[in-house]
């Protein structure tokens, strides 16, 4: 009878770790075959994984290129943004400065012109010259802009040869800067206007708010210097 | 009252394992194997009924020791890299299917034996 007793409770107790790790596994089964990725065995887990690794490999190299291009970029923009400015201005500048561009502003208007005497070549560049020394931003002899290769010369003491083109009196000299300083050095005593009508060539001049002068149309070629 | 008892068991460890946590991945396998071996062991108990040679002490030892067994195994397969449960599965299965067999043919043996009586007896009370 006890024996039976033993018998029946062993069973009993067996019965419930069976079926119950049975539903236990069961269970975890359906959640695991849910949530796909845990329910693969190793194999498959394996292939998988090379698959994902190799995926993300690529992915991470064309991130990698694309964060480097951004970073090209960026720090291009960047400079560029500042030099771009500073490049304009600085060519704006020169374009001004070698006579690239049309320009205007407070000068004079000198006529120079043929009477006891013809004018000569050194009687325009000695002009130049002296406005230059006043301070003369822009100079143009009968809108002939006056740039740092310009020449003036003669041929047979008869014409006159500026820049390739011939002029003839009167010369009109149109000049932009300081109209104090550019007066004065006409004015000044042993100065441009003594000196033209002392030569026998009369010389007027009228002060003007707005110059304008027109940019140099011709290239200036270099090909020597560097 | 045996019969009373596995099934009143059998529910009571069946609500229980609902009741229960599920178990993660890497442990389910063994829990796998462990229900195999198990299993055999209740069929192995079974056959070893109908045989009359029934001992509760092999049953429950061979239940545990099976089960046991089997995981200590799949472990070892584990680290050793060899799939060592599959060996345990074709061995637990393979007995299944054996004490299946032995069990199918007792009854099949018995209910033979029944009807053969029971023509015999036919036979006798008509002739």
């Amino acid at each position: 009878m006890k024996g039976k007793i033993i018998m029946l409770i062993t069973i009993g107790i067996i019965c419930i770790l069976l079926s119950g790790v049975m539903f236990v596994q069961f269970k975890s089964v359906q959640v695991i075959e849910k949530s796909g990725i845990e329910g693969m065995n190793n194999a498959e887990l394996r292939t998988e994984y090379a698959e994902v690794k190799a995926k993300s490999d690529e992915i991470q190299a064309a991130l990698e290129e694309t964060q480097k291009s951004i970073e090209e970029y960026k720090t291009q923009s960047t400079s560029t943004q500042g030099t771009m400015d500073l490049l304009k201005e600085d060519v704006n500048k020169a374009n001004c400065d070698i006579g690239y561009t049309n320009v205007k502003g407070p000068g004079l208007e000198i006529i120079i012109s043929d009477s006891d005497r013809l004018v000569s070549y050194y009687d325009l560049l000695f002009a130049i010259n002296e406005l230059k020394y006043a301070g003369a931003e822009a100079i143009s002899v009968n809108d002939i802009r006056v740039v740092n290769t310009t020449f003036i010369s003669n041929i047979q003491d008869r014409f006159l040869i500026m820049d390739g083109q011939r002029i003839t009196s009167p010369y009109t000299i149109k000049v932009i800067g300081d109209t104090k300083y550019l007066e004065s050095v006409i004015n000044i005593k042993g100065g441009l206007k003594e000196y033209i009508q002392d030569n026998g060539m009369s010389i007027s001049y009228s002060i003007k708010d707005e110059v304008h002068i027109e940019k140099y149309k011709d290239l200036i070629e270099i090909n020597y210097g560097e | 009252m045996v019969y009373i008892t596995i099934i009143v068991c059998s529910i009571l460890g069946i609500i229980l394992g609902m009741n229960l946590p599920t178990i993660s991945y890497s442990y389910s396998g063994y829990l796998a194997i462990a229900i195999i071996a198990a299993l055999d062991s209740v069929f192995g108990g079974l056959t070893s009924v109908l045989k009359k040679n029934f001992d509760i002490k092999i049953f429950v030892s061979g239940f545990f020791g099976n089960a046991i067994l089997a995981m200590l195994l799949t472990y070892l397969g584990e680290k050793l890299n060899v799939d060592i449960y599959l060996a345990a599965v074709i061995v637990f299965v393979g007995r299944m299917f054996t004490n299946l067999s032995i069990i199918r043919r007792i009854y099949i043996e018995r209910m033979a034996k029944k009807y053969e009586t029971r023509r015999n007896s036919k036979k006798k009370t008509e002739g």
